[in-house]
C-alpha cells in the first residue's frame, strides 16, 4: 500500500508534470482491462475524446489499431499521442490507411494470453497534445512514483509559485513535513486537483 | 510569373543577363519547373560543379498570390552529393517576393572565370549583377545584415555560406524568414554548393511597389482558398500539434515505436529522447521569452516555426525543426537542447544541410572523431567545417564521404544522401522510398497522399504486402505535385484526412489560371515530374542497383524490436512500374 498524497496546484503549474508526463507514470489498471476500457472507465475519458483526441495508441512500442480489444498487462507501457505530422507519423494512427506502412511493428492481440486478476501497474507516457489536454485526468486519478521525482516536481512547483496545498494520508501538512519521505527509496501515490 | 530571368555567369566580359517567355515550360512551378528545366538542358553526365549544370530556382505556382501556404521556393540542379538529379526547397520569403517580381524562374547558367562573389539585386527596376569581394566567405548572418545595410530592410534574400563557397557537397542555400534572418534552408543534395560554383553569393529580392499577383477568377480564388484555410484550422495536426510544438512534435512517439535512429542507426530508442522533445523545447522557449508558434513566410496558416531563445533570453536560432534535433541530438548521443541549437545556428549560418551534418558527425564519432554524446566535440566539428579546414572538407561533404575517409563501414546513405529521422527497419514503408525516390535518401519525398490514394495508379489492397509498393509510388507521385504549386507539403496531413481540403486546393489553382484541372490531372502532373527525374538520373547511370538502402539495414536487427529492413529487391523496383 502506498503512501498518499495530495496536492492542489493552479492550472499553470501542470507543466512542472510534462517530463514526467513524458518518460513515464505508473499507474494501477483493474486486470483484464483493455486500453479502451482503462481510458473510459479509469480515467473517465468519454469515448469522443478517446476518438478525435488520442489518434496514435502505443502498447511497448508498438502501435494499436484495435484499443477495445489490447488487454492491459503488468508492466505493460501504454503511449498516447494525438495525430502527428510526416509520412510515419501518419502511419502510426490507430486504424490508418497507411497501416501497412508499419506492420512490422504493429501491435498484435495475444488471444491465448491468461486473463491477470486483480490490479496490476502500467506505465503511461502522455505525449504532445495529449499531454497537455488530458494530464489533469490523469493526475487527479492518481500516480505511483518515486519520492525523489516527486521532490523535484514540487520544488519546481513552490519555486514557480503553484503550489496550493499537500496533504500526506488526507492531513494537511507544508513541504517541510512530508521532506522526510520524500527522500525515502520508498514510492507513493501522488494525486493532483487543479485549482481553476 | 511569365518570364525566366537567366544570367549566364561565365559570359565573355562578365556575367550577362537575359529574359526569355516560358514557352515550354508554361503551367509548370516549383518543382516541377526546376525538374524540367534540369532534365532537358543540364546534360545528365555533367559534372555538378560545371559549366554545364545549370542551378535553378523557381517559386510555386501560387506564390505571389494571397493563397495561404504558398512560400515555398524550389531550387534545382545535378547534386554533387547524389550525383544525380536534385529539387530542394525552403519556406521564407523569397519565394513571394520574386512572384512578384514576375520571374517563373531564375536560371544561373556557365561558370566564372575566377572566384569572385557576385551579388544579384533584383527589383523593380531590372536586375543588376555586381562583384563583390567584401562578401567573400561571409557567413549567412553577417551576410544578410550587410544586405540590409545596403539594400534597406524590405527584402528578401537566398544566399550561401561559407561552405557552398567552398563548394561542399553538404551546402545548403539559405533563405530569409519574416525577420529577415538566413534561417529557411534548401538543404538537401549540396545544392548550395552549385551556386557556389556559379560564383553567386547572394541574390536579393525587392519587390516595392510590385502587385500582388492576382487570379483570373478572383471570387472564386478568394472563396477556394477561405476553404483551404478552414480545412487546415481544423486539422488536428496543421490547426493545433504543429502550430503548438513544431515538427520535433515527433521526437516522443517515433523514439516511442523505436525508429528513432540513434548512435548512428544502431538502436530504435534514444534515452534522452524527452529532454529533446518538441514539447519540452516549446516549454523552454516560452520560458526563455522565444516563441513556439511561428510562421515561416506570410500567409502560413500553420506557423510550425518557432524562435529559440538561449538561457539569457537572447535569440540563439529559430526553433529546431525535428531532423535538425534528431541528427545532431539522437542520432549523436546529445541530450542537451541549447548544444542542439547552437549547432543548428552554426548550420544555418555556414550553410549546411543539417540532417547531412547531423549523420555526418555521428559518422566521425563512429571514427573515433569524438565520443556519443559528446556536445562540444559535435560543436567544434561543424567549426571546422566553417573553417574549411582539412578536416572539415572531409566533413563538410557528407555522410558517405567521411565514413570512406574514415574507413567505416557504416555509412547510413542511399544515392550518397544521408539518412532522415526516421529507422527503415521499424517503418518499412519509409524505406521503399527512402531506396527509390530519385532525390535519394528523402523523407520528403513521399509524405503526401492524394485524395482516394489507393485508388491512384489501380485498385490496392493496402493490407496486402505489395500494399507498400503501391503506397510509396503513389505517395511519391502526389509529394511531387504539390511541391510544384509552392504551397507547404505540410497541407499534406489535412489533405489525408479531408478531401474537400484537397479539391479546395485544386479549386485554387482553377481559378488562378483559369484551368479544369481534376484530381487525376493533378496526379498526372505528380507523375510527369517523377518521370522527368528518373530519365535523368537512368542518363546520368543510375541503375536498379542504387534503389537500395545500405546491407545493413537488411542484416542488423534494429533493437527495441530487433526487426530488419525485410521489402525485397524484387518489390523495389517495382514502384516505379506504373
Amino acid at each position: 500500500m502506498h503512501r498518499r498524497i495530495a496536492i492542489k496546484i493552479s492550472r499553470s503549474g501542470l507543466a512542472s508534470f510534462y517530463p514526467l508526463l513524458q518518460e513515464g507514470i505508473r499507474l494501477s489498471v483493474r486486470g483484464g482491462s483493455s486500453v479502451l476500457d482503462f481510458l473510459v472507465s479509469g480515467i473517465g475519458l468519454d469515448h469522443e475524446v478517446i476518438e478525435d483526441k488520442i489518434r496514435s495508441v502505443l502498447i511497448n512500442g508498438h502501435p494499436v489499431d484495435d484499443p477495445g480489444s489490447t488487454i492491459l498487462k503488468e508492466g505493460d507501457r501504454l503511449a498516447l499521442s494525438a495525430s502527428m505530422p510526416g509520412l510515419v507519423g501518419s502511419t502510426l494512427i490507430k486504424g490508418s490507411p497507411l497501416a501497412q506502412l508499419r506492420s512490422a511493428i504493429t501491435y498484435t492481440v495475444d488471444k491465448g494470453g491468461t486473463k491477470e486478476e486483480g490490479e496490476v501497474y502500467i506505465e503511461v507516457r502522455l505525449f504532445n497534445l495529449v499531454m497537455k489536454d488530458l494530464a489533469e485526468g490523469f493526475l487527479q486519478r492518481g500516480v505511483v512514483l518515486s519520492g525523489e521525482r516527486l521532490r523535484g516536481i514540487l520544488m519546481a512547483l513552490i519555486s514557480s509559485q503553484n503550489l496550493k496545498g499537500i496533504s500526506l494520508q488526507e492531513r494537511d501538512v507544508t513541504f517541510q513535513e512530508i521532506s522526510q519521505y520524500l527522500d525515502r527509496d520508498e514510492e507513493l501515490l501522488l494525486k493532483v486537483q487543479v485549482l481553476g | 510569373m511569365s518570364k525566366i530571368l537567366r544570367i549566364n555567369m561565365g559570359a565573355e566580359g562578365g556575367p550577362q543577363v537575359s529574359e526569355t517567355p516560358l514557352g515550354e515550360y508554361e503551367g509548370l512551378g516549383g518543382r516541377g519547373l526546376t525538374s524540367a528545366i534540369v532534365s532537358k538542358e543540364v546534360p545528365a553526365d555533367c559534372h555538378p560543379l560545371s559549366g554545364e549544370n545549370k542551378f535553378v530556382i523557381a517559386p510555386g505556382l501560387l506564390s505571389g498570390t494571397y493563397g495561404a501556404m504558398t512560400g515555398r521556393i524550389s531550387v534545382g540542379c545535378k547534386s554533387p552529393l547524389t550525383g544525380g538529379i536534385k529539387e530542394a526547397n525552403a519556406g521564407g520569403q523569397p519565394a513571394q517576393v520574386l512572384a512578384r517580381l514576375g520571374y517563373a524562374a531564375i536560371v544561373l547558367e556557365g561558370k566564372p572565370k575566377d572566384d569572385t562573389p557576385y551579388k544579384v539585386y533584383i527589383n523593380k527596376d531590372g536586375v543588376k549583377v555586381v562583384p563583390d569581394n567584401t562578401l567573400k566567405m561571409l557567413p549567412n548572418y553577417d551576410l544578410i545584415e550587410k544586405m540590409k545595410g545596403e539594400y534597406g530592410e524590405k527584402i528578401a534574400c537566398i544566399s550561401i555560406g561559407p561552405a557552398g563557397e567552398m563548394k561542399m557537397a553538404a551546402a545548403s542555400v539559405a533563405c530569409t524568414d519574416m525577420e529577415l534572418r538566413p534561417t529557411r534552408h534548401c538543404g538537401r543534395g549540396g545544392v548550395g554548393a552549385v551556386m557556389g560554383s556559379k560564383g553567386v553569393k547572394v541574390i536579393v529580392l525587392d519587390d516595392t511597389d510590385m502587385p500582388v499577383r492576382q487570379a483570373k477568377d478572383p471570387e472564386r480564388f478568394k472563396e477556394a482558398n477561405k476553404k483551404f484555410v478552414q480545412g487546415l484550422q481544423q486539422h488536428a495536426v496543421t490547426g493545433q500539434a504543429l502550430p503548438a510544438y513544431g515538427t520535433n512534435v515527433l521526437t516522443n512517439i517515433i523514439n516511442e515505436v523505436g525508429g528513432y535512429p540513434t548512435y548512428n542507426f544502431k538502436q530504435g530508442q534514444f534515452e534522452g529522447a524527452s529532454k529533446i522533445s518538441g514539447e519540452t523545447e516549446a516549454e523552454l522557449e516560452k520560458q526563455r521569452g522565444g516563441n513556439p508558434t511561428h510562421g515561416c513566410h506570410r500567409g502560413c496558416v500553420i506557423k510550425c516555426s518557432g524562435i529559440y531563445h538561449d538561457k539569457d533570453g537572447n535569440y540563439l536560432t529559430k526553433q529546431p525543426e525535428y531532423e535538425t534535433v534528431w541528427a545532431h541530438g539522437g542520432n549523436c548521443g546529445i541530450d542537451d537542447m541549447d548544444a542542439i541549437a547552437k549547432m543548428d545556428f552554426l548550420d544555418d549560418n555556414y550553410g549546411l544541410d543539417t540532417i547531412e551534418m547531423g549523420a555526418t558527425i555521428a559518422v566521425a564519432m563512429d571514427a573515433g572523431l569524438a565520443r556519443f554524446g559528446d556536445a562540444e566535440a559535435a560543436i567544434r566539428l561543424i567549426e571546422e567545417v566553417g573553417k574549411g579546414t582539412h578536416l572539415g572538407r572531409i566533413l563538410g561533404n557528407g555522410a558517405a564521404f567521411t565514413a570512406r575517409a574514415f574507413g567505416i563501414e557504416r555509412a547510413p546513405v542511399v544515392k550518397g544522401q544521408a539518412l532522415p529521422a526516421y529507422d527503415p527497419r521499424a517503418v518499412h514503408g519509409i524505406g521503399v522510398t527512402y531506396a527509390t525516390s530519385p532525390m535519394g535518401a528523402d523523407h520528403t519525398a513521399g509524405y503526401a497522399v492524394a485524395q482516394n490514394v489507393l485508388k491512384v495508379g489501380g485498385d490496392v489492397d493496402p493490407l496486402k504486402p505489395e500494399g507498400q509498393i503501391e503506397l510509396s509510388r503513389n505517395l511519391q507521385i502526389a509529394t511531387a505535385a504539390i511541391d510544384s504549386t509552392g504551397m507547404c507539403l505540410f497541407i499534406a496531413f489535412a489533405l489525408l484526412d479531408q478531401p474537400e481540403t484537397f479539391q479546395a486546393m485544386i479549386d485554387m489553382l482553377n481559378a488562378f489560371y483559369g484551368w479544369n484541372m481534376t484530381v487525376d490531372d493533378f496526379i498526372e502532373m505528380g507523375r510527369k515530374i517523377l518521370k522527368m527525374e528518373r530519365d535523368f538520373n537512368a542518363r546520368a547511370g543510375f541503375t536498379s542497383k542504387d534503389d537500395r538502402l545500405p546491407r545493413f539495414f537488411k542484416t542488423e536487427p534494429l533493437p527495441p524490436h530487433n526487426i530488419t529492413f525485410q521489402v525485397k529487391d524484387e518489390e523495389l523496383d517495382q514502384v516505379f512500374n506504373w
